[in-house]
C-alpha cells in the first residue's frame, strides 16, 4: 500500500489553491510508485507554493496560467519518468543477469575444458573409463554454452562500464562479446561436422575474445572502473593469447604446455568478475531526460 | 579553467534544467521551491520549471553525485521542517564551472562575429 503524499498546510488558502492542491495530488498518482513514495509529498508542496504565490500576484488568471505551464510540464515529466523508470530497471536487471552469465559462463567453461581434455574413450582398452565416452561428446557443447554465457557477460559489462570506459573501452568489450559468439558457434559447429574450418573458428574466436577482453582490462587498470581488482580482466584475458603467440611464433613451448592452468586462471577470473558485477549492478548515476 | 577530467563522460554539456539548478544552489544551500524561483528569477522566466522537472531533474542529479541533500534543517521555527534542503556536490561545482566556461566561449565565439544585438562590456 502506497502512501498519499500528505496535504501540505493548506488554512488560509482561497478555495481555488485548495481544489487545485487536491486535483494535483490525485494527478501526481500516473507518476511511478517509486517516484512518487520519493518525491510526491514535496513536489505537492512546491505546487501549492507555487498555486499561493501565482493567485496572490495574478488572481485566477494567474492561477489558469499555472496551471497551463503545469499540465505541459506534467505531462512531459509522467512519460519521462514512466520511460526512464522503466529502461533503468531493465538495465539493472540486464547487468545483474550478465554478472550471473559471467559466473555461470567460467563453471561451465571449466567443465567443458575438463571434459574435452579427457583421453578419447577406447572401448578396447581397460584403462578407458566409462565417463570418458560422456565427457567426449558432452565437453565441447558446455564450452560453447559457457562461451555464449561469457559473451553475454562482456554484454552487460559494455552497459554497466560502457560511458565510463571510453570509445576504445567500449570497442574492446563489443568485439570480445562478439568474438566470444564466434567461438561458441566454432565449438558447436565441429561436434557436429568434421571440419578443420570449424576449429579454426572455434579457437581464433576464442584467442580474441580473449585478448579484447585484455586490452579491456588496460583500460580498467587506467581508469579504475571496478569497484576493485581491477586486474581481473587483463589477467582473464592476456593468458591465451601470450600462449598462442608463444607457441606459434615464438616456439616457446613451456608457455605453450601451461594451456590448460592458463584456462583455469582464465575461467576463475572471469567467475570473480562476475561476482564483482552482481555486486556493482546499480550505476553510480545516469543524466538521462533532466 | 576548470579541470574536465575529472567529470564522468557524457556529463557535459549539461542540460539547461540541470544547469539552473546548480546555478541556484551555487550561493547555499536551497529547498525545491526556492530553486524554482531562483531559476524563474535567473531566467526571466524563460525557462519554466514545473515541480515534475524541478524533482525529476533533482533525482538524477542525486544519483549522478551533483548535489546532495543536506542532513541539518534550518531552525523549525524559521521553515517547514518537511521541506528538503539541497547543496551543491563538489562534483557539482565542477560541473557547474566547467558548463559556465562552455558557454562562456560559445558567448566570446558569437560576440567576435558580431551576432549579438546588444553590448556585453567587459566580455
Amino acid at each position: 500500500m502506497i502512501r498519499r503524499p500528505a496535504l501540505p498546510n493548506s488554512g488560509g488558502d482561497p478555495s481555488p489553491v485548495i481544489f487545485s492542491v487536491h486535483l494535483y495530488r490525485a494527478m501526481l498518482l500516473a507518476y511511478p510508485v517509486q517516484f512518487r513514495r520519493e518525491y510526491g509529498e514535496p513536489m505537492l508542496q512546491v505546487f501549492r507554493d507555487s498555486c499561493r504565490r501565482a493567485a496572490r500576484q495574478g488572481g485566477m488568471n494567474g492561477l489558469l496560467r499555472m496551471w497551463f505551464w503545469t499540465i505541459i510540464d506534467y505531462c512531459k515529466t509522467v512519460v519521462e519518468e514512466t520511460i526512464l523508470g522503466g529502461v533503468q530497471m531493465r538495465r539493472d536487471k540486464f547487468v545483474k543477469l550478465s554478472g550471473w552469465a559471467l559466473v555461470v559462463g567460467a563453471v561451465f567453461f571449466l567443465v567443458g575444458l575438463l571434459a574435452s581434455s579427457r583421453p578419447e574413450y577406447n572401448v578396447y582398452n581397460a584403462k578407458s573409463l566409462a565417463i570418458d565416452r560422456f565427457a567426449n561428446q558432452v565437453g565441447l557443447p558446455i564450452g560453447a554454452v559457457g562461451l555464449l554465457l561469457i559473451s553475454l557477460g562482456m554484454v552487460g559489462m559494455l552497459v554497466r562500464y560502457g560511458s565510463q570506459a571510453g570509445a576504445f573501452g567500449q570497442f574492446c568489450l563489443g568485439f570480445g562479446a562478439f568474438f566470444g559468439m564466434v567461438s561458441a558457434a566454432g565449438a558447436l559447429g565441429s561436434t557436429m561436422v568434421e571440419s578443420e574450418a570449424w576449429w579454426l573458428m572455434f579457437f581464433l574466436g576464442l584467442i580474441l575474445q580473449n585478448l579484447f577482453l585484455a586490452l579491456f582490462g588496460l583500460v580498467c587498470l587506467r581508469r579504475k572502473l571496478l569497484p576493485r581488482w581491477n586486474g581481473l580482466p587483463l589477467l582473464a584475458g592476456i593468458g591465451l593469447p601470450l600462449a598462442a603467440i608463444a607457441d606459434t611464433t615464438l616456439s616457446l613451448e613451456w608457455l605453450s604446455s601451461l594451456g590448460n592452468l592458463i584456462l583455469v586462471v582464465m575461467a576463475v577470473c572471469l567467475l570473480l568478475l562476475g561476482y564483482l558485477v552482481l555486486r556493482d549492478a546499480q550505476p553510480a548515476g545516469a543524466m538521462q531526460g533532466s | 579553467m576548470a579541470n574536465t577530467d575529472q567529470l564522468p563522460d557524457g556529463l557535459l554539456p549539461l542540460t539547461p534544467a540541470v544547469f539552473n539548478i546548480l546555478l541556484a544552489l551555487a550561493d547555499g544551500e536551497k529547498h525545491g521551491y526556492a530553486i524554482m524561483l531562483e531559476v524563474d528569477q535567473n531566467t526571466q522566466g524563460e525557462v519554466k520549471m514545473g515541480p515534475g522537472t524541478l524533482y525529476g531533474s533533482i533525482k538524477r542529479m542525486l544519483a549522478a553525485g551533483l548535489i546532495e541533500e543536506c542532513d541539518e534543517r534550518p531552525d523549525p521555527e524559521l521553515d517547514d521542517q518537511r521541506r528538503r534542503y539541497y547543496q551543491l556536490s563538489g562534483l557539482g561545482r565542477q560541473a557547474l564551472t566547467a558548463e559556465a566556461e562552455r558557454l562562456s566561449r560559445q558567448v566570446t565565439a558569437a560576440r567576435l562575429k558580431h551576432v549579438l544585438s546588444f553590448d556585453l562590456g567587459g566580455l
